[in-house]
C-alpha cells in the first residue's frame, strides 16, 4: 500500500513524503532472534515432595528452576565449641554428622537448577545455592563448595534426564546427600557464626545466626542471580 | 581510584586543571551510586576502587559490563556510561563425594 502524505514545514515550505507499506511475514527465526536473551518467569511450576515449590526462568536456551528452601542438608563435621556444635569443614578428626539447618525467616536461600533440552534428553548445565535478603540482594553463604557466583559444587551425579523436572530432582537428590568438604572454603569463623547447633537430649536443635547474617556472607550480583524467581 | 568533585568556579593549580571528571553510575544487583570520577578512570580502576566496593558490597573477583558487554580493565569509562559490576566465576576446583 502507498500513500501520499504533504507536509508543512516550520519554514512554511511543503514536502511530498511518499510512504510505503507492506506487511512482512516474520518468521519464526526473526522472532527468536529479536527475543534472544528475553527470559519468562513462571510461578509454581511444579511441587517435588519434601522440597515444595518450583518455579522457572524460561529462556530461549535453557531454563533455570528455582527451589526455595527452607533447610540446607549439611553432613559434614562438627565439633562442641562452647556447648555449641559448629562446623569444622577442613577437619579429618572431628565427628561426622548429617545435621540440618533450618533457614530462619529472615533469610531466603534458593536451589537453582539450570537445564537444557538437548536431543531426546535434557541436561543439568549446574546448581547454585543463593541468599537473599528482602529487597532480593544475592549473598553467597559461608559455606565451602561454592564459587564466588553461588555456583555450588555437589559432586558427580547423572545430569542427564529424561525430563526437566527429573533434572532438577536429581540435583536436588545429590545436593541431600552429598558431605560438605573444605574445598573453596573462605574463614571458618563466619560460618561457625552463621551455621550453630544447640546440643539437647535427642537431637541437635540449630540456633539463630550470629549477628546480622549478611555480614557473614559475599554480596552477589550476575546474570543468572537476575533470573532467580522468588 | 576516585577523586572528589572541583566545585564550580574555584580557582584551580595547574594539576586540578589537569583532573577532568566525569559522571558514572555503577550498579551492583538492586543497588546503585552515580559519582564523579577522574576523565581516565578505567574500568580496572572501577574494579579495584576501594569507595565503589565499600558503597555497593562488591569483592574482588568481579567483571564490569556496559549493554550486557564485558568490558576491558583498561579501557576509560564514558562519561554518563552505566556500568553494571557482575561477580565473576572462579575457577578453582572443587571435587566433592
Amino acid at each position: 500500500m502507498e500513500k501520499t502524505e504533504i507536509v508543512l514545514q516550520n519554514d512554511g515550505s511543503f514536502v511530498e513524503r511518499l510512504v510505503s507499506e507492506r506487511t512482512l511475514n516474520v518468521g519464526q527465526s526473526v522472532l527468536d532472534t529479536l527475543t534472544e536473551n528475553v527470559c519468562r518467569p513462571v510461578h509454581d511450576v511444579f511441587n517435588l515432595p519434601n522440597w515444595g515449590t518450583v518455579h522457572a526462568n524460561v529462556g530461549l536456551n535453557d531454563t533455570l528452576w528455582s527451589v526455595p528452601l527452607d533447610r540446607i542438608p549439611l553432613h559434614a563435621r562438627f565439633k562442641l565449641i562452647n556447648q555449641v556444635m559448629v562446623p569444622m569443614f577442613a577437619s579429618s578428626t572431628d565427628i561426622e554428622m548429617p545435621l540440618v539447618w533450618k533457614v530462619p525467616v529472615s533469610v531466603k536461600v534458593v536451589f537453582g537448577v539450570l537445564t537444557k533440552a538437548e536431543d531426546g534428553f535434557v541436561s543439568v548445565e549446574g546448581n547454585w545455592l543463593f541468599a537473599c535478603d528482602q529487597d532480593k540482594r544475592g549473598f553467597r553463604l559461608p559455606l565451602p563448595n561454592l564459587h564466588d557466583d553461588c555456583r555450588i559444587c555437589t559432586g558427580q551425579f547423572e545430569g542427564e534426564q529424561e525430563t526437566a523436572l527429573e533434572c532438577v530432582k536429581a540435583s536436588l537428590d545429590q545436593f541431600a546427600v552429598s558431605k560438605w568438604n573444605s574445598d573453596l572454603m573462605r574463614t571458618i569463623e563466619q560460618s561457625q557464626k552463621f551455621f550453630r547447633f544447640l546440643p539437647t537430649k535427642d537431637t541437635f536443635e540449630p540456633l539463630p545466626v550470629q549477628g546480622e547474617w549478611t555480614s557473614l556472607c559475599n554480596k552477589v550480583s550476575t546474570a543468572l542471580y537476575e533470573r532467580v524467581v522468588i | 581510584m576516585s577523586a572528589q568533585p572541583v566545585p564550580a568556579g574555584s580557582s584551580q593549580t595547574n594539576n586540578e586543571r589537569k583532573t577532568k571528571m566525569k559522571t558514572i553510575t555503577v550498579k551492583y544487583g538492586v543497588d546503585q551510586i552515580s559519582k564523579q570520577v577522574e576523565a581516565d578512570f578505567t574500568f580496572g580502576d572501577l574494579r579495584e576502587s576501594d569507595s565503589f566496593k565499600a558503597a555497593l558490597g562488591f569483592g574482588d573477583n568481579t567483571k564490569a559490563l556496559v549493554d550486557g558487554i564485558e568490558q576491558n580493565r583498561e579501557t576509560s569509562i564514558p562519561e554518563g556510561a552505566t556500568v553494571r559490576i557482575e561477580t565473576a566465576a572462579n575457577t578453582k576446583a572443587c571435587a566433592r563425594a
